[in-house]
C-alpha cells in the first residue's frame, strides 16, 4: 500500500516537473542527486567535473521527462542518462581510445577475496585506463551486456570482451600491490 | 566472462555509495532551467510573430485588392451616350429630385437649340430615362439621375412633352419605372436657362478633388498596365512556344 503511494507521487512529481514547476524538479533533483554523483564519479576522477555532468545530465533530464513513459524504473531511466553524458563526456575529452583487439583471456579473478571499502574500490577504478574502466563499469557496476556496451561505445563486441579481459587483468595487478602494500612487505 | 564474486561486491558497494554534491549545484542547474525556458518562450513567440505579420501581409493584400476592384467598379457608373450624329458623349446630367425640369413647348426648342448647337438636327429626339436613385422624396439633397440615351426617334414630334408638367405629375413620372420621351434640346435649353440648374454645369463651381486618392488612382492604374503588360508579354511568350512545339511536332 505504501509502495503504491509513492509510487503515486513520483507519478504526480514527475507530471509537474515536466510542467516547469520548480519545486517538484528540486524534489526529484534532491531525491536521485547523491546516487547520480557517484555513478558520475565512477567514470570521471575529478569529482568537480563529474559534479559539472551531472548537472549537465539533469538538465536532459528535466528537459527530456516528457519522453519517460513510466514504463521501466525512473531511477534507472536518470542513471542511464548520466551513463550516456558522462561517455559523451569522455568522447568529447578524447579520453577513451579503443584498440581493436578481440583477445581475451579466462583469469582467475574470483579467487581474489573482496575486503575492500568503497573508496578503495574507487581508488582501483581510478587507476585504470579509462577505455578498460569504461567496459569495467558498463559491464560490471551497471550490469549492461557487451552488445549493449558495443553499441554505446561504437566498437566491437569482441572489443568489449577483451577491454574487460585487460581491466580485470589490470584490476588483479592493482589488488596485489595494494595487498602487499598494507601489508608492509612493498 | 560472468560477473564474479568480486566484481558484485564492487556492484553493491558502489551503487549503495551517496555523494552529496554542493549546494551551488541546484543554483546552478536552476539558473540552466530558466535560461532554457526563456529560450523556450522566446521560440514561441518568434513563431507567433511569424503568424502575426502573415496574417497582416494577407490582411495588407486583400484590401489592397479589394480597393483595385472597387476603382474598376466605377467605371460602369460613366454615362455612354449613343449619338446617332457624332459620338459625342453627353454630360450626365444630375437634378435634384424636387427641382421640376422645366420642359418647354416645341417653339421654344427651337429657338433653343439653333442657338446652343447646330450639330444636333432639330428632327431627333433623345429618350430620356428618369431612374430614382432613393425611393425617399422629401429629402433635398437626393437626387435622380438622368441617364440620356440617344436614340433614332425621327418620326416623333416634338410634342410628346408639349407643355409643362405639373410637380404632381412629374413625381408620378419619376415613380413610374417606364421610360419617357423627352425632346433632349429643350431639355438642355431649359436647364441652361434654368436658374436653378445653371450652377451644375457652372465652371466656377469649385471641385473638390482629393489629390492623394487621385494619385493612388492613378498608381493603381500604372500597376494595372505593369501587369496587364507582364501577362501579355507571358502569353505571347506562351504562344510563341506552342507554335514552335507543334511545328516541331508536325515535322
Amino acid at each position: 500500500m505504501k509502495v503504491i503511494t509513492l509510487h503515486q507521487e513520483q507519478h504526480q512529481t514527475i507530471a509537474l516537473a515536466i510542467e516547469n514547476n520548480r519545486h517538484a524538479q528540486q524534489k526529484i533533483y534532491t531525491l536521485f542527486a547523491p546516487k547520480m554523483l557517484s555513478v558520475c564519479r565512477q567514470y570521471i576522477k575529478d569529482l568537480q567535473q563529474a559534479e559539472d555532468i551531472m548537472i549537465t545530465a539533469f538538465m536532459k533530464v528535466f528537459t527530456h521527462l516528457k519522453h519517460f513513459e513510466h514504463k521501466g524504473s525512473f531511477e534507472g531511466w536518470i542513471r542511464r542518462i548520466m551513463v550516456n553524458e558522462c561517455i559523451s563526456f569522455l568522447r568529447v575529452q578524447k579520453k577513451i581510445q579503443f584498440i581493436e583487439d578481440e583477445n581475451f583471456f579466462e583469469d582467475r579473478f574470483n579467487d581474489i577475496e573482496s575486503k575492500f571499502s568503497v573508496e578503495d574500490i574507487q581508488f582501483l577504478i581510478d587507476n585504470l585506463p579509462d577505455g578498460y574502466k569504461m567496459v569495467f563499469n558498463l559491464y560490471a557496476i551497471e550490469g549492461y551486456k557487451h552488445k549493449e556496451i558495443a553499441g554505446m561505445l561504437g566498437i566491437n563486441e569482441g572489443t568489449s570482451k577483451s577491454q574487460l579481459s585487460h581491466a580485470r587483468k589490470a584490476l588483479q595487478e592493482q589488488i596485489v600491490k595494494l595487498k602487499n602494500y598494507s601489508n608492509g612487505t612493498e | 566472462m560472468e560477473p564474479n564474486k568480486l566484481e558484485n561486491d564492487f556492484k553493491n558497494k558502489l551503487n549503495q555509495r551517496s555523494m552529496q554534491p554542493t549546494e551551488m549545484a541546484w543554483d546552478r542547474l536552476d539558473a540552466m532551467l530558466t535560461v532554457a525556458e526563456a529560450k523556450k518562450t522566446k521560440s514561441t513567440f518568434g513563431w507567433l510573430y511569424i503568424a502575426a505579420s502573415f496574417l497582416g501581409f494577407i490582411l495588407i493584400a486583400t484590401v489592397f485588392f479589394s480597393q483595385s476592384t472597387s476603382l474598376i467598379d466605377l467605371q460602369p457608373n460613366t454615362v455612354v451616350v449613343k449619338n446617332q450624329v457624332k459620338n459625342d458623349t453627353l454630360p450626365k446630367i444630375t437634378l435634384p429630385i424636387n427641382q421640376q425640369p422645366v420642359l418647354l413647348p416645341s417653339k421654344k426648342n427651337e429657338t433653343a437649340t439653333t442657338a446652343t448647337s447646330n450639330k444636333t438636327p432639330k428632327n431627333h429626339s433623345y429618350k430620356v430615362e428618369l431612374l430614382p436613385v432613393n425611393g425617399d422624396k422629401n429629402n433635398q439633397n437626393q437626387i435622380t439621375q438622368v441617364a440620356i440615351t440617344a436614340t433614332k426617334t425621327s418620326n416623333q414630334s416634338d410634342n410628346l412633352i408639349s407643355s409643362p408638367k405639373p410637380a404632381s405629375s412629374l413625381k408620378e413620372t419619376l415613380s413610374n419605372p417606364k421610360s419617357i420621351h423627352v425632346n433632349v434640346d429643350a431639355l438642355l435649353a431649359s436647364v441652361e436657362k434654368s436658374p436653378k440648374a445653371a450652377p451644375l454645369f457652372d465652371n466656377q463651381t469649385s471641385i473638390k478633388v482629393n489629390p492623394s486618392s487621385f494619385l493612388s488612382q492613378v498608381d493603381g492604374e500604372l500597376e494595372l498596365s505593369f501587369r496587364e503588360k507582364v501577362i501579355q508579354s507571358v502569353n505571347k511568350n506562351y504562344r510563341t512556344v506552342k507554335v514552335a512545339l507543334s511545328n516541331r511536332n508536325n515535322q
